[in-house]
């Protein structure tokens, strides 16, 4: 026989995705914000050697889905979703401090067909605040099996896994309302249900005097603009001593393979090719943590909702609402994740528009680019004496990405996405703690697929470079070696005759034919850039026993570091996003015309950069 | 008839009617905002921002335009 498929289903903020958790052990991101549950989860759940599957479905309200991931729920739960099997069973997880909406929900759910059982979380929350919640009552009135759960303690999940195992057990519910039934009809109806077996406990009171603070006309922007400060200062801050480490190891590393090796061939590929090339990418590894780590903490402590309720003016400026923040702000991490966020907003024209911004946000594959370009060529020294010139340039690309892309979004909304607004709707989360160990959870992840780019892409493409520099061999004349050597190899290398042969197109940016290879490699991944950097100027920095970032400096004058910034300001340089934007919006036409975009933006904005600051 | 643009801050209100179709009408419906339920407006965000609405134990976040148009009565 086959396992039984149960369904989880819930309204948004009952914590759905923490009992998931807690029941099949399987490791999962807990949203604290409505709808972040996008992909289904599948886990399972044994006892006896008798075992179901789970999936976790992402929230809903009815069956009248008004966004994407709903539609998922309520296509799979219908049984006409293409790919999901329809589920044996559903478990309704209903909230004891909420329960109106969860019972208007059940109304609906009743209706399809499939048996029922109820969890119920947040009844000591209800207790606790001098409430009550009589589960036998509301068991025999709805028919269907209760059962009280306090997920982050575990309580009562041992009898929920004993009647997951037994479905046959369970019983399909007669709906309480006929099929045909208003939602007025339905929330009354759930409101004489309430009455006889809930009594609701004092209000949640720190909510709302963290909202008197936190959504207060003055002091919640302050706030706001406080935390988006920190946000990015810590950023840098934070990760500048990691980051020291890291090189220093790298360093160490290849002092060392250098010593113990022979001077051939291998001793290069492994030193600069491999070594070098994913050491300089890897350096980036805490300022993408941290990042992270803060976005993650913002959302799970219910900050996030209330961070796009106060920009949803500002984001009406461009035509988005305040739901396309929070894909934007993921964005500064990297606009993958960013992108599959957007599945929240509502309108299918708001969410292109959004999807159309995200990649001019900063992401943290930029930061390693920036990070070297800036410090070769920016000048030290402060502006006004507090803000350094360097940071201040930092700042000014964040800004310049982030207003393009609003601008692109509101261009696109005025012109191909022209329709009515749709309104911003969002229910505040009560604020919580973050889980450690679903923020750990998510960080491991992140830190992994980043790894992996490092790993695989730009370990691949680094050692392509290598081969490039190695061949043909170049004529050495006698007399010359060690560093000189090297020199007269790169400029005869492969690598130089292809930057030598595009290098054209680039010119009137200002790139020489270095700067070109290590353009084109950043159509790999961004940070590429770097570690072709790194290998293109290896024999310079050797000679100077300098890191790259001096030898750099001296080989570009600071017209050119400007232009390149400007580049990758603009530049969609990411296949990964262009693959993600291509599986949500179903079509190649929109990554296409957003690398276009981006491209000429790049172009002309580099252009003008150049021209603008050539003496 | 005030809609919930004009009408005082954390007094209690009862609606009268949600006008409006598509996507967020129905939303604002599923998450109580019915004919008759009872509400406050527990803030509103500056320059004609969204309006903060407390109904039953949510909290919602709700900005108001040409497509919805909520009224509402006081409830007392």
């Amino acid at each position: 026989m086959n396992r039984p498929i149960v369904a989880v289903v819930g309204t948004p903020n009952v914590g759905k995705s923490t009992l998931f958790n807690v029941l099949t052990g399987l490791q999962q991101k807990v949203g604290n914000f409505p709808g972040v549950t996008v992909e289904p989860m599948i886990g399972s759940v044994h006892y006896n050697t008798k075992h179901t599957t789970l999936i976790d479905l992402p929230g809903i309200y009815s069956l009248d889905p008004t966004s994407e991931d709903e539609r998922l729920t309520v296509d799979v739960l219908r049984g006409t979703h293409p790919s999901i099997e329809r589920p044996d069973a559903i478990l309704l997880v209903m909230s004891a401090s909420d329960p109106q909406k969860c019972l208007v929900l059940y109304s609906a759910l009743a209706q399809l067909g499939l048996p029922i059982s109820i969890a119920v979380t947040m009844v000591d929350t209800v207790k606790a605040h001098g409430g009550s919640f009589d589960d036998i009552g509301l068991m025999h009135e709805l028919g269907a099996n209760i059962f009280p759960v306090v997920g982050s303690k575990g309580l009562g999940v041992g009898d929920v896994i004993n009647a997951l195992v037994s479905i046959d057990t369970w019983r399909i519910p007669s709906p309480p309302v006929t099929i045909e039934a208003t939602l007025e009809q339905r929330f009354a109806w759930a409101s004489t249900v309430i009455d006889r077996h809930v009594r609701a406990g004092s209000p949640d009171v720190v909510s709302e005097r963290l909202d008197n603070i936190f959504l207060h006309p003055v002091w919640g922007g302050v706030i706001f603009i406080a935390v988006m400060a920190f946000f990015f200062q810590s950023i840098f801050a934070w990760a500048e001593p990691l980051m020291g480490g890291i090189e220093w190891a790298f360093a160490e590393l290849q002092t060392v393979l250098q010593s113990a090796l022979p001077d051939n061939l291998f001793r290069s590929f492994l030193v600069k090719g491999v070594v070098g090339g994913v050491g300089s990418v890897i350096v980036f590894l805490p300022q993408i943590l941290i990042l992270n780590l803060l976005i993650t903490v913002l959302e799970e402590c219910g900050y996030l909702a209330r961070a796009a309720f106060l920009v949803d003016r500002v984001m009406g400026l461009f035509g988005l609402q305040g739901r396309s923040f929070i894909p934007l702000l993921g964005s500064f991490a990297c606009a993958i994740p960013g992108i599959m966020s957007a599945r929240i907003i509502p309108s299918y024209k708001d969410r292109l528009a959004t999807i159309m911004a995200t990649p001019l946000m900063t992401c943290s594959a930029r930061l390693p680019v920036y990070t070297l370009l800036i410090g070769a060529v920016i000048p030290s020294g402060y502006v006004l004496g507090v803000v350094s010139i360097k940071g201040a340039v930092m700042a000014s690309l964040y800004i310049a990405g982030a207003l393009s892309g609003l601008l692109i979004a509101l261009f696109l909304k005025r012109t191909l996405f022209r329709g009515a607004v749709v309104p911003f709707l969002i229910e505040f989360p009560p604020y919580r703690i973050p889980s450690l160990k679903s923020v750990g959870i998510t960080m491991v992840g992140r830190s992994k697929d980043f790894l992996k780019t490092a790993g695989t892409v730009i370990l691949a493409f680094s050692i392509i470079l290598w081969v490039l520099t190695e061949i043909p061999r170049a004529e050495i004349p006698d007399g010359v070696e060690g560093v000189q050597a090297e020199h007269l190899q790169i400029e005869q290398s492969m690598a130089a005759t292809i930057g030598k042969t595009i290098q054209p197109v680039f010119a009137p940016l200002g790139f020489d034919w270095k700067i070109t290879l290590g353009v084109l490699s950043s159509y790999a991944a961004r940070e590429t850039f770097v570690s072709a950097m790194g290998q293109i100027y290896a024999a310079d920095v050797a000679e100077s026993d300098e890191p790259l970032r001096v030898v750099l400096s001296k080989a570009m004058p600071l017209p050119v570091g400007l232009s390149v910034l400007a580049f990758y300001v603009y530049a969609l340089q990411c296949i990964s996003t262009m693959a993600i934007m291509r599986r949500e919006t179903g079509t190649w036409k929109w990554p296409a015309l957003a690398f276009a975009i981006t491209l000429v933006l790049a172009y002309t904005a580099s252009f003008v950069v150049y021209t603008a600051f050539s003496p | 008839m005030p809609d919930l643009l004009h009408i005082p801050l954390n007094v209690l209100y009862r609606i009268v009617a949600v006008e409006g179709d598509g996507a967020t009408a129905q939303r604002v419906r599923e998450l109580g905002l019915i004919a008759g339920a009872v509400f406050r407006v527990v803030r509103r965000a500056p320059f004609g921002g969204p309006v903060e609405i407390a109904l039953e134990q949510r909290r919602i976040g709700l900005r108001l335009s040409d497509g919805l148009k909520i009224t509402a009565e006081p409830a007392v």
